[in-house]
């Protein structure tokens, strides 16, 4: 991590001061900054006011809600100190290499397994790459070996596939067992 | 604890649900093509870009056709039995091995070749004339190139062979 400065205060200083998040419900977050940051979105608006970061008025975000962002939160101060991740795809398949969960992380998804479309969407708008791709894995996990139909259910979509458009997927696929 | 399976709100950009299907294995993707309009839509248009199916080699060999996803040492993906001298309706054999194309023809599992990458496409011991008419049905089932990475033989693809 780069040593750069809000306030005129160095970066381990800073990172033990407490910031205000406010989410799209008007809701106030008291955050030490060294968690905010795990969020590269965060980070960036720390960075890019400076010396003009008022740690008390509030950084906005109005993307995410309160009780999603407490969920973020959650994994932020987990992985506070955490090395970035690195996402690998097969050569052969292209299919991306799944990451191993530490069972916190597993826990953690238990948990919010009803969020996890949420906490994809506010992962990748705070552009934290651990939470972001670690729950489409869970998403992916999901989905693996499950019917159209019920994937369907599970994610309450509706199905307004035609029957020639059903039926143009089965020709492509021949290989696949509709 | 929540236990129940999470809704996809209608806002959820596109390119969380590419990085999902990223994820998965080819045969999942083809299945989430008939969850609704907007996925099909998409698996279609990234079809360059999102998992496709490998398999390591493709054998043609005396009186046979094997599939083997992995490796030789595991239980090929199926068996075809041709005979070498006399294939004019080998397409009608049926397939050993796994029950999964039990009962079906070879025509039905040569299909099944398609749209996949190949590690090596290994030739051996079929008769010239044999050989030929079995790589040129193969083709026209498949409806286009079977390519690999490697081969026994000059060329990496099946039909430049013919």
């Amino acid at each position: 991590m780069a040593t750069e400065s809000a306030n005129g205060v160095s970066s381990p200083e800073l990172n033990e001061r407490d910031v205000v998040i406010t989410t799209n419900d008007n809701r106030n977050f008291t955050v030490k900054i060294g968690v905010a940051r795990v969020s590269k979105t965060i980070n960036n608006m720390i960075q890019d006011l400076g010396e003009s970061l008022d740690l008390s008025s509030g950084i906005p975000l109005p993307n995410v809600d309160g009780p999603i962002f407490e969920k973020v939160l959650e994994w932020c101060e987990e992985h506070k100190n955490a090395p970035e991740i690195k996402v690998e795809q097969d050569p052969h398949t292209r299919e991306r290499k799944w990451f191993t969960m530490t069972e916190w992380e597993e826990e953690y998804f238990r948990k919010f397994l009803s969020h996890l479309w949420d906490l994809a969407m506010a992962a990748n708008y705070l552009e934290i790459p651990s939470l972001y791709y670690y729950t489409c894995q869970k998403l992916a996990e999901r989905i693996k070996g499950r019917t159209p139909e019920q994937i369907r259910e599970m994610f309450g979509i509706e199905d307004d596939l035609t029957e020639e458009e059903k039926a143009e997927i089965r020709r492509t696929n021949v290989w696949c067992t509709y | 604890m929540d236990s129940t399976p999470s809704p996809i709100s209608p806002r959820t950009p596109n390119e969380i649900i590419c990085d999902v299907l990223y994820c998965l294995e080819r045969e999942d993707t083809a299945q989430c093509q008939m969850v609704c309009q907007e996925w099909n839509n998409l698996i279609v248009s990234l079809k360059n870009l999102l998992p496709t199916r490998y398999f390591n080699v493709l054998w043609f060999l005396k009186e046979e056709i094997r599939l083997y996803r992995a490796s030789f040492g595991d239980l090929p993906e199926f068996r075809l039995y041709v005979n070498g001298t006399n294939v004019d309706n080998w397409t009608n054999n049926r397939v050993n091995v796994n029950q999964k194309y039990q009962n079906r023809s070879a025509q039905e599992v040569i299909q099944y070749l398609k749209d996949a990458e190949y590690g090596n496409i290994d030739i051996n011991y079929m008769d010239t004339k044999g050989l030929l008419k079995i790589l040129k049905d193969v083709s026209t089932i498949t409806e286009g190139p079977i390519k690999a990475k490697r081969s026994n033989c000059q060329a990496q693809r099946l039909d430049d062979f013919l």
